[in-house]
């Protein structure tokens, strides 16, 4: 018997049908805590504190992640590629990065390669805190990036590349028409996956004196003494940011797989 | 060479040396000493409601400086980036709260200590088992990751002299884990004891007396005689005429945590 069959009447789709239960939950939730919070003048206060370091945290993570999706993405790309210099660069850089945690990557980046940098080149911008920050962060996660592009690029069949040869596309017209639109579709998800862990990363940039918001958590604590308070607020702004990314980037794979059949 | 000629040159001369003295003296009075300072540590050093640094350490730096004409220039920073930064050039000095030590000495330079602090074992106020630092053979003990009293910890820990030893990344989470009784002690110096034990009234009490004393000194890079030497000079006045224990009774003693 099929579901549509007679004496059944299927209901029309309806957008309600797309929310999924734990978001009303969330959403719910959500709402108490902000009526908690509104009510409360130690969690304004907390608020009052923290959210210069929200900016700053937004700051770092998105210029950040711009930066780790080109050099991702030509790290990627350089690794397909049959040349033996780009490949060999491409797999030392993110052989090494990916081995090295994070935490150290950026101190030396901050304390060590831009310094040099500066000297080197005599560009003072160098030595700006939020941009020592962003090279850091940003080199760091370019390596998780290219693992992320190859994988998707290497999804899509090799007849696509072929067939694309064959009607007399260049290597690169292939790749930028036929391969690449494809691939974003399988990129996306780990994209954004990767993106609500670099917005939370970001809070490493406090040991180059970056007040982002984990570090103003910390100083706010540290005077009051009130840690659950700070936290909840930390918790609950990070969420925040986390939430929305999340609803952009399905948003975005929504777009992206536009007029594709599974 | 004439008499004339012999008078003239040493005018110059002496022309000559006193503007090089004089533009010295200038340098000296605005040069801005850039330091560091992680602002987690109260009341050495935190952020007061409008995100201005206060505490023990920023006043006297700031007295120091009013002595050896310059100007502090302070910003807070996460502890793992303070001393890469120092050693690297991003700041001239680091006052946080910082205890010398023969092995921090081999990779940076000190000043002669500004305060004596002591680390003491800080338990909840219902203890009854644990009268002293004797007493903690079969305890866990709580404490900041990378402090010295971390190293205390971890090498009673080796004699067997403690159980076994909780690191957190600041001293709030150890009193919290205290009085969560996932630890029974935290130790502390006494005057991050006398904090915790002001925010949490009733709840907490020292076991036993400071069981070591220890100088907090301001650290420079490792061959900075002029930053050490004026710091120095400065420190001595500022404990000869009372500043010291003036800044003592307002940070210890009269400061609260709002």
């Amino acid at each position: 018997m099929t579901p549509d069959g007679p004496g059944r009447t299927r209901l029309p789709p309806s957008a309600l049908d797309r929310i999924p239960w734990w978001a009303l939950l969330l959403a719910l939730g959500g709402l108490l805590a902000l009526y908690g919070i509104l009510h409360s003048p130690v969690y304004i206060e907390t608020y009052q504190f923290l959210a210069s370091g929200v900016v700053v945290t937004i700051q770092v993570a998105v210029t950040a992640y711009a930066l780790a999706m080109v050099l991702g993405l030509v790290a990627a790309l350089a690794q397909l590629s049959k040349r033996t210099v780009p490949y060999t660069l491409a797999r030392l850089y993110i052989e090494v990065i990916r081995g090295v945690p994070l935490l150290v990557q950026l101190i030396y980046i901050a304390f060590v390669v831009t310094p040099a940098l500066a000297d080197l080149t005599g560009i003072r911008w160098f030595r700006n805190d939020m941009v020592r920050a962003t090279l850091g962060l940003g080199i760091g996660y370019g390596a998780y990036l290219a693992e992320v592009y190859r994988a998707g690029i290497e999804a899509i069949p090799r007849g696509q590349t072929e067939a694309a040869r064959s009607l007399g596309m260049s290597p690169w017209q292939a790749m930028r028409h036929i391969i690449l639109p494809q691939a974003i579709r399988v990129i996306l998800p780990p994209l954004g996956n990767d993106f609500i862990s670099m917005l939370k990363d970001s809070s490493l940039a406090s040991v180059i004196s970056v007040t982002e918001l984990t570090y103003s958590g910390s100083l706010l604590n540290a005077r009051t003494f009130r840690s659950f308070e700070t936290y909840n607020m930390v918790a609950l702004l990070y969420l925040t940011m986390t939430l929305i990314g999340s609803l952009g980037v399905r948003g975005l794979e929504r777009w992206a797989s536009k007029g594709h059949r599974p | 060479m004439s008499t004339r000629r012999v008078g003239l040159w040493a005018s110059i001369l002496l022309v000559v040396v006193l503007i090089a003295v004089g533009c010295q003296r200038q340098q000296a009075q605005q040069r801005t000493i850039r330091v560091a300072t992680d602002a987690t540590y109260p009341p050495f050093e935190m952020l007061d409601k409008d995100k201005n640094l206060v505490g023990y350490d920023i006043d006297l730096i700031n007295a120091i400086c009013e002595l050896a004409k310059c100007k502090a220039e302070i910003k807070s920073t996460a502890w793992e980036g303070i001393f890469p930064a120092l050693i690297k050039g991003d700041y001239d000095a680091v006052i946080s709260g910082v205890t010398i030590t023969a092995e921090r000495d081999k990779t940076v330079d000190f000043t002669t200590p500004y305060i004596e602090v002591g680390q003491v074992v800080l338990v909840r106020a219902d203890e009854t088992r644990i009268g002293g630092v004797a007493d903690l053979a079969d305890k866990t003990v709580a404490v900041q990751i990378g402090t010295t009293n971390d190293e205390t910890a971890t090498a009673m820990q080796k004699e067997g002299k403690i159980k076994a030893v909780k690191r957190f990344p600041d001293f709030a989470k150890a009193v919290q884990s205290l009085l969560a009784k996932d630890a029974d002690a935290v130790i502390i110096d006494n005057t991050g004891a006398s904090g915790y034990m002001g925010t949490n009234p009733g709840k907490l009490k020292l076991a036993g007396e400071k069981f070591t004393s220890e100088g907090l000194g301001i650290v420079v890079r490792e061959g900075d005689k002029t930053l050490q030497d004026a710091f120095n000079a400065a420190l001595k006045t500022l404990k000869e005429n009372g500043t010291l224990d003036r800044l003592y009774q307002k940070w210890f003693v009269e400061w609260k945590p709002s």
